[in-house]
């Protein structure tokens, strides 16, 4: 009975430590060192803007239908960007940080500013209160991108187009 | 032979084991959820919340909708929300049993453009203004201002009621204002246009970079010290709704949102805290 306890033991204990090493290294919040030391690219310097555009175009086959797309961060951002940290001018999760407009873009430091071209919107659902049914959300810390989820007004192609702002603490 | 059955032996155990223990995980992870929505103002707040609420109480999850105040009471008296939402106060109208907590406040304030020299109205004339009976600003103030531009929220938002209540005696803005969407494209079309002036909340003029400027009423301006001491009286309180008193993990998560931490870390970026947490 010994002799099969310790094998089981050792085995037990190998398994814990593996799996706790791969919960840990999967929950780790950024990339580690070797990995950074191959990337060419640094990240945007403090209190710098860097900006793009994302825009997409989908086909709703109801009302309300959700539509996604998504944009990179490049260079990537120093820290984590949260959904508190983002906002999307005239849509549902506008935030008081994103200043300026789709013209000049004037995000606060450390906030990732959305600004939509209302000119260029298709089919976009607006709520009761006039804003754009559009949520931006990370993907993973969103230091390297993020993406955006706009729901159709109709059935039929949706579009929505926009000029985004990220400036670094 | 028999190292070998040792062997398959420990490798079963160890399977065995490790498909327990993987198992197990979801279970210890799983979470209460606590379902909210309404008054869009508080889609930003509560995403600054439940972030921070995670730090806590990571078995809770928050999750935040849309729909404006009156989703949001409405959701919270047939319970397809635990909390509602409202940035309006309770009304005789509204279903019976809900209970409003105040867990902060949202101050309005009338901006211009920073060229526009004037700085303060009297409650007579900024009701004239944006109702148009006014309509230069040399009859305000500024001389070579020329015409007056008034900027409207669309009648329906809630805080174009609030503009309504606070600055006209609820009369309709200017029929020659041009409506926007949100306080962030108002506060866009203001730094544009010297002539342009509007009603918006105060949380996007302390994050304004100085691209507008607020103006006093009645020499009262509207900054966080005047709000806080309650010489500016521009305000209403932002509400959580829930069908009766809060319990259990609804009841934890509101005394949170209450507690000087939550008031003086997160509503504060957003909005305004409760005046008793003296932040």
């Amino acid at each position: 009975m010994c002799a099969i306890k310790a094998p089981l033991f050792a085995a037990t204990g190998l398994g814990v430590a593996l799996l706790g090493f791969l919960l840990l290294s999967s929950s780790t919040g950024e990339a580690s060192a070797p990995l950074a030391s191959r990337e060419w690219a640094v990240v945007v310097p403090p209190k710098k803007i860097v900006s793009g555009v994302i825009g997409a175009g989908c086909v709703a086959l109801k009302p309300a239908d959700a539509c996604a797309t998504a944009a990179s961060i490049f260079p990537n951002a120093p820290r984590n960007i949260d959904e508190s940290k983002m906002g999307v001018q005239g849509g549902t999760l506008e935030n008081p940080y994103c200043a300026g407009g789709i013209e000049g873009p004037s995000p606060a430091p450390g906030y990732l500013c959305i600004y939509p071209n209302t000119a260029e919107s298709v089919n976009v659902a607006l709520t009761s209160d006039g804003l754009i049914d559009v949520e931006p959300h990370p993907i993973y810390n969103g230091r390297r991108g993020f993406k955006i989820t706009w729901s159709a007004k109709a059935a039929g192609s949706t579009q929505l187009y926009a000029v985004w702002a990220y400036r670094a603490p | 032979m028999r190292r070998n059955v040792r062997g398959r032996r420990s490798t079963v155990a160890f399977g065995a084991l490790v498909a327990l223990f993987v198992a197990l995980v979801p279970s210890a992870a799983a979470t209460t959820v606590i379902h909210t929505g309404g008054g869009t103002v508080f889609q930003l707040i509560v995403s600054g919340l439940k972030i921070e609420y995670r730090k806590v109480q990571p078995d809770v999850s928050i999750m935040v909708a849309g729909g404006g105040s009156g989703a949001g009471i409405s959701g919270a008296a047939r319970g397809t929300l635990d909390i509602g939402h409202s940035s309006r106060d309770e009304l005789p109208t509204d279903p019976k049993g809900l209970v409003f907590t105040a867990v902060g406040r949202e101050a309005f304030a009338i901006v211009v453009n920073p060229r526009n020299p004037v700085t303060n109205f009297s409650h007579a004339q900024i009701k004239a203004v944006l109702t148009g009976q006014t309509t230069s600003w040399a009859a305000v103030g500024w001389p070579a201002g020329g015409p007056i531009q008034v900027y409207s929220r669309i009648p329906t938002s809630g805080s174009y009621v609030n503009c309504k209540k606070f600055f006209t005696d609820d009369q309709e803005f200017t029929v020659n204002a041009p409506q926007t969407a949100s306080h962030g494209i108002t506060r866009a079309k203001i730094a544009r246009d010297k002539r342009g002036i509007a009603c918006i909340a105060l949380s996007y003029v302390t994050t304004a970079n100085r691209t507008i400027k607020s103006v006093a009423i009645d020499g009262i301006a509207p900054t966080k010290r005047n709000v806080g001491s309650g010489r500016y009286g521009y305000t209403n309180n932002l509400y959580f709704v829930t069908k009766g008193a809060p319990t259990g993990a609804v009841a934890a998560y509101m005394d949170w949102v209450l507690s000087k931490h939550a008031q003086c870390t997160v509503m504060i970026l957003y909005a305004l805290p409760l005046p008793q947490q003296r932040c």
